[in-house]
Protein backbone atom coordinates (compact mmCIF):
# COMPACT_ATOMS: atom_id res chain seq x y z
CA UNK A 1 0.00 0.00 0.00
CA UNK A 2 0.89 3.21 -0.57
CA UNK A 3 1.01 6.42 1.31
CA UNK A 4 1.61 10.05 -0.09
CA UNK A 5 1.92 13.20 2.14
CA UNK A 6 2.58 16.96 1.28
CA UNK A 7 4.40 17.57 4.84
CA UNK A 8 1.78 18.96 6.36
CA UNK A 9 -1.01 16.60 5.33
CA UNK A 10 -0.73 12.78 5.21
CA UNK A 11 -3.37 10.70 3.51
CA UNK A 12 -4.46 7.29 4.46
CA UNK A 13 -7.04 4.95 2.91
CA UNK A 14 -8.55 3.14 6.09
CA UNK A 15 -7.47 2.95 9.67
CA UNK A 16 -7.87 -1.03 8.86
CA UNK A 17 -4.93 -0.34 6.59
CA UNK A 18 -2.29 0.84 9.57
CA UNK A 19 -1.91 -2.67 11.03
CA UNK A 20 -0.15 -3.40 7.66
CA UNK A 21 3.37 -2.45 6.99
CA UNK A 22 3.62 -0.08 4.05
CA UNK A 23 5.80 2.07 2.04
CA UNK A 24 4.67 5.88 2.37
CA UNK A 25 6.17 8.92 1.00
CA UNK A 26 5.85 11.82 3.56
CA UNK A 27 7.56 15.32 3.64
CA UNK A 28 9.74 14.02 1.00
CA UNK A 29 11.05 10.75 2.34
CA UNK A 30 9.90 8.01 1.00
CA UNK A 31 10.46 3.96 1.46
CA UNK A 32 10.19 3.79 4.81
CA UNK A 33 7.60 1.01 6.23
CA UNK A 34 5.48 1.89 8.69
CA UNK A 35 3.07 0.19 10.91
CA UNK A 36 -0.25 1.81 12.60
CA UNK A 37 1.40 3.36 15.09
CA UNK A 38 3.99 4.84 13.06
CA UNK A 39 1.24 6.54 10.98
CA UNK A 40 -0.66 7.40 13.74
CA UNK A 41 2.28 9.82 15.39
CA UNK A 42 2.83 11.20 12.09
CA UNK A 43 -0.78 11.61 11.55
CA UNK A 44 -0.39 13.84 14.39
CA UNK A 45 2.91 15.53 13.32
CA UNK A 46 1.45 16.67 10.25
CA UNK A 47 -2.12 17.54 11.02
CA UNK A 48 -2.46 19.10 14.48
CA UNK A 49 1.15 17.96 16.27
CA UNK A 50 3.45 20.10 14.37
CA UNK A 51 1.08 23.76 14.90
CA UNK A 52 1.01 22.43 18.55
CA UNK A 53 4.14 21.64 19.28
CA UNK A 54 5.67 24.49 17.76
CA UNK A 55 3.17 26.20 20.11
CA UNK A 56 4.18 24.52 22.97
CA UNK A 57 7.68 24.75 22.67
CA UNK A 58 7.50 28.38 22.17
CA UNK A 59 5.15 28.68 25.28
CA UNK A 60 7.11 26.47 27.19
CA UNK A 61 10.58 28.32 26.11
CA UNK A 62 8.92 31.87 26.70
CA UNK A 63 8.35 30.34 30.05
CA UNK A 64 11.83 28.76 30.87
CA UNK A 65 13.56 31.69 29.60
CA UNK A 66 11.26 33.70 31.58
CA UNK A 67 12.41 31.69 34.70
CA UNK A 68 15.97 31.49 34.04
CA UNK A 69 16.11 35.49 33.50
CA UNK A 70 13.84 35.61 36.77
CA UNK A 71 16.52 32.90 38.33
CA UNK A 72 19.31 34.49 36.93
CA UNK A 73 18.21 38.08 37.89
CA UNK A 74 18.08 36.64 41.86
CA UNK A 75 21.12 35.08 41.58
CA UNK A 76 22.83 38.16 40.59
CA UNK A 77 21.34 40.38 42.73
CA UNK A 78 22.43 37.75 45.46
CA UNK A 79 26.19 37.83 44.74
CA UNK A 80 25.69 41.48 44.42
CA UNK A 81 24.56 41.74 47.96
CA UNK A 82 27.08 39.45 49.15
CA UNK A 83 29.77 41.45 47.36
CA UNK A 84 28.74 44.46 49.03
CA UNK A 85 28.44 42.74 52.21
CA UNK A 86 32.15 41.32 51.58
CA UNK A 87 33.19 44.99 50.83
CA UNK A 88 31.56 46.47 53.82
CA UNK A 89 33.39 43.52 56.01
CA UNK A 90 36.36 44.53 54.18
CA UNK A 91 36.20 48.30 55.16
CA UNK A 92 35.23 47.86 58.83
CA UNK A 93 38.09 45.29 59.55
CA UNK A 94 40.27 47.92 57.35
CA UNK A 95 39.11 50.44 59.72
CA UNK A 96 39.65 48.60 62.81
CA UNK A 97 43.27 47.83 62.01
CA UNK A 98 43.83 51.32 60.95
CA UNK A 99 42.58 52.38 64.31
CA UNK A 100 44.24 49.78 66.07
CA UNK A 101 47.65 50.55 64.43
CA UNK A 102 46.81 54.25 65.22
CA UNK A 103 46.20 53.34 68.79
CA UNK A 104 49.72 51.46 68.75
CA UNK A 105 51.24 53.88 67.50
CA UNK A 106 50.12 56.65 70.24
CA UNK A 107 50.99 54.78 72.84
CA UNK A 108 54.43 53.64 71.26
CA UNK A 109 54.91 56.70 71.29
CA UNK A 110 53.62 58.48 74.64
CA UNK A 111 56.56 55.24 76.20
CA UNK A 112 59.48 56.79 74.07
CA UNK A 113 58.50 60.00 74.79
CA UNK A 114 58.55 59.40 78.51
CA UNK A 115 62.00 57.62 77.89
CA UNK A 116 63.39 60.81 76.15
CA UNK A 117 65.35 64.22 77.58
CA UNK A 118 63.58 67.25 76.81
CA UNK A 119 66.24 68.17 73.72
CA UNK A 120 65.45 64.72 72.40
CA UNK A 121 61.85 65.17 72.75
CA UNK A 122 62.60 68.36 70.85
CA UNK A 123 64.82 66.79 67.73
CA UNK A 124 62.51 64.05 67.45
CA UNK A 125 59.18 66.75 67.05
CA UNK A 126 61.21 68.60 64.90
CA UNK A 127 63.40 65.99 62.41
CA UNK A 128 62.11 62.65 62.87
CA UNK A 129 65.20 61.75 64.88
CA UNK A 130 67.31 62.16 68.23
CA UNK A 131 70.53 60.98 69.14
CA UNK A 132 72.21 59.74 72.16
CA UNK A 133 75.67 59.78 72.91
CA UNK A 134 77.56 56.21 73.84
CA UNK A 135 81.00 56.24 74.49
CA UNK A 136 82.03 59.51 72.97
CA UNK A 137 80.09 58.25 69.72
CA UNK A 138 77.41 59.46 68.44
CA UNK A 139 73.92 57.47 67.35
CA UNK A 140 71.24 59.00 65.68
CA UNK A 141 67.89 57.10 65.58
CA UNK A 142 65.49 57.97 63.28
CA UNK A 143 61.86 57.79 63.14
CA UNK A 144 61.60 53.95 61.52
CA UNK A 145 61.98 50.68 62.12
CA UNK A 146 64.69 49.15 59.67
CA UNK A 147 68.14 50.29 58.75
CA UNK A 148 67.28 53.94 61.10
CA UNK A 149 70.27 54.06 63.55
CA UNK A 150 73.16 56.01 61.97
CA UNK A 151 76.61 56.42 63.68
CA UNK A 152 77.72 60.48 63.13
CA UNK A 153 80.38 61.50 63.01
CA UNK A 154 81.72 65.44 62.83
CA UNK A 155 77.70 66.00 61.56
CA UNK A 156 77.67 63.40 58.77
CA UNK A 157 75.75 59.25 59.06
CA UNK A 158 78.75 57.29 57.99
CA UNK A 159 77.09 53.86 59.13
CA UNK A 160 74.10 52.64 59.61
CA UNK A 161 72.63 50.07 61.75
CA UNK A 162 69.95 47.67 61.73
CA UNK A 163 68.14 45.66 64.37
CA UNK A 164 64.85 45.57 65.91
CA UNK A 165 62.67 43.91 67.96
CA UNK A 166 59.69 42.35 65.55
CA UNK A 167 56.03 43.12 65.50
CA UNK A 168 55.83 46.25 67.13
CA UNK A 169 55.52 49.63 66.53
CA UNK A 170 58.43 51.79 64.68
CA UNK A 171 58.68 54.25 68.32
CA UNK A 172 58.64 51.19 70.38
CA UNK A 173 61.69 49.76 67.90
CA UNK A 174 63.11 53.00 68.76
CA UNK A 175 62.94 52.72 72.28
CA UNK A 176 64.44 49.70 72.32
CA UNK A 177 67.12 50.37 69.74
CA UNK A 178 68.06 52.95 72.37
CA UNK A 179 67.70 51.24 75.54
CA UNK A 180 70.16 48.22 73.67
CA UNK A 181 72.97 50.87 72.72
CA UNK A 182 72.76 52.82 76.37
CA UNK A 183 72.82 49.57 77.90
CA UNK A 184 75.03 46.70 76.21
CA UNK A 185 76.28 48.57 73.01
CA UNK A 186 78.54 45.74 72.15
CA UNK A 187 75.51 43.37 72.04
CA UNK A 188 73.62 45.79 69.65
CA UNK A 189 76.77 45.81 66.97
CA UNK A 190 76.71 42.30 66.88
CA UNK A 191 72.94 41.71 66.38
CA UNK A 192 72.94 44.15 63.81
CA UNK A 193 73.33 44.25 60.53
CA UNK A 194 76.12 47.22 59.71
CA UNK A 195 76.28 48.75 56.43
CA UNK A 196 79.36 52.07 55.54
CA UNK A 197 77.52 55.10 54.00
CA UNK B 1 53.38 52.46 99.53
CA UNK B 2 55.09 53.04 96.09
CA UNK B 3 53.17 52.37 92.45
CA UNK B 4 55.50 50.11 90.20
CA UNK B 5 54.81 49.89 85.90
CA UNK B 6 55.74 46.78 83.83
CA UNK B 7 55.16 47.91 80.30
CA UNK B 8 55.32 44.74 77.81
CA UNK B 9 55.79 45.85 74.29
CA UNK B 10 53.82 44.19 71.76
CA UNK B 11 52.06 45.11 68.18
CA UNK B 12 49.27 47.08 70.50
CA UNK B 13 52.30 49.11 71.40
CA UNK B 14 52.46 47.89 74.93
CA UNK B 15 50.73 46.24 77.39
CA UNK B 16 51.06 47.54 81.27
CA UNK B 17 50.80 46.39 84.21
CA UNK B 18 50.94 47.75 87.63
CA UNK B 19 51.75 47.12 91.15
CA UNK B 20 52.04 48.20 94.39
CA UNK B 21 55.04 47.56 95.92
CA UNK B 22 53.27 46.43 99.76
CA UNK B 23 50.30 44.40 97.51
CA UNK B 24 52.17 40.85 97.72
CA UNK B 25 49.10 39.47 95.33
CA UNK B 26 49.85 42.35 92.88
CA UNK B 27 53.72 41.67 93.23
CA UNK B 28 53.45 38.23 92.88
CA UNK B 29 51.02 38.83 89.68
CA UNK B 30 54.11 41.35 88.25
CA UNK B 31 57.01 38.43 89.42
CA UNK B 32 55.02 35.92 87.07
CA UNK B 33 54.39 37.60 83.87
CA UNK B 34 58.12 39.06 83.97
CA UNK B 35 59.52 35.60 84.12
CA UNK B 36 57.20 34.55 81.67
CA UNK B 37 57.98 37.53 79.29
CA UNK B 38 62.16 36.76 79.87
CA UNK B 39 61.47 32.63 79.58
CA UNK B 40 60.35 34.14 75.60
CA UNK B 41 63.17 36.03 75.39
CA UNK B 42 62.29 39.13 76.28
CA UNK B 43 64.78 42.14 77.42
CA UNK B 44 63.91 43.60 80.68
CA UNK B 45 65.08 47.40 81.33
CA UNK B 46 64.61 49.47 84.45
CA UNK B 47 63.75 53.39 83.66
CA UNK B 48 63.84 56.20 86.07
CA UNK B 49 62.10 59.20 85.73
CA UNK B 50 61.34 60.99 82.47
CA UNK B 51 63.71 62.79 81.32
CA UNK B 52 65.57 60.41 79.15
CA UNK B 53 67.51 59.01 81.69
CA UNK B 54 69.56 55.56 80.60
CA UNK B 55 68.10 52.44 81.38
CA UNK B 56 69.59 49.56 83.06
CA UNK B 57 69.17 45.47 82.12
CA UNK B 58 67.75 44.09 84.83
CA UNK B 59 67.30 39.62 84.85
CA UNK B 60 65.34 39.67 88.18
CA UNK B 61 62.16 40.88 88.69
CA UNK B 62 62.75 43.82 91.30
CA UNK B 63 59.49 45.03 92.98
CA UNK B 64 60.91 48.65 94.24
CA UNK B 65 61.68 49.15 90.61
CA UNK B 66 59.65 52.88 89.14
CA UNK B 67 59.41 51.58 85.86
CA UNK B 68 60.36 48.35 83.62
CA UNK B 69 60.10 47.99 79.89
CA UNK B 70 60.54 44.94 78.60
CA UNK B 71 61.20 44.51 74.87
CA UNK B 72 61.13 41.49 72.54
CA UNK B 73 64.29 39.87 71.58
CA UNK B 74 66.40 42.19 68.99
CA UNK B 75 67.01 40.71 65.39
CA UNK B 76 69.18 41.97 62.99
CA UNK B 77 67.67 43.04 59.42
Amino acid sequence: MYYAGTGTSITVPCATSWSNAATYTFGGVSGTTVTSATSWYNWNNARVGLYQQAQWAQWQGGIVSARTKKRAAEEEARFRAEAEARRRRYEEECQKATEARRKAEARARALLMTSLSPAQRESLEKFRFFDIEIGGKTYRIHQGTHGNVRQVENGREIVTFCAQPEGVPAEDAMLAQKLMLETDEAAFLRVANARRL
Amino acid sequence: MSMGELAIMDHSGDTKLMWDSENQDEVANARKTFTEMKAKGFMAYTVKGKSGDKGEVIREFDATAESIIMVPQMKGG
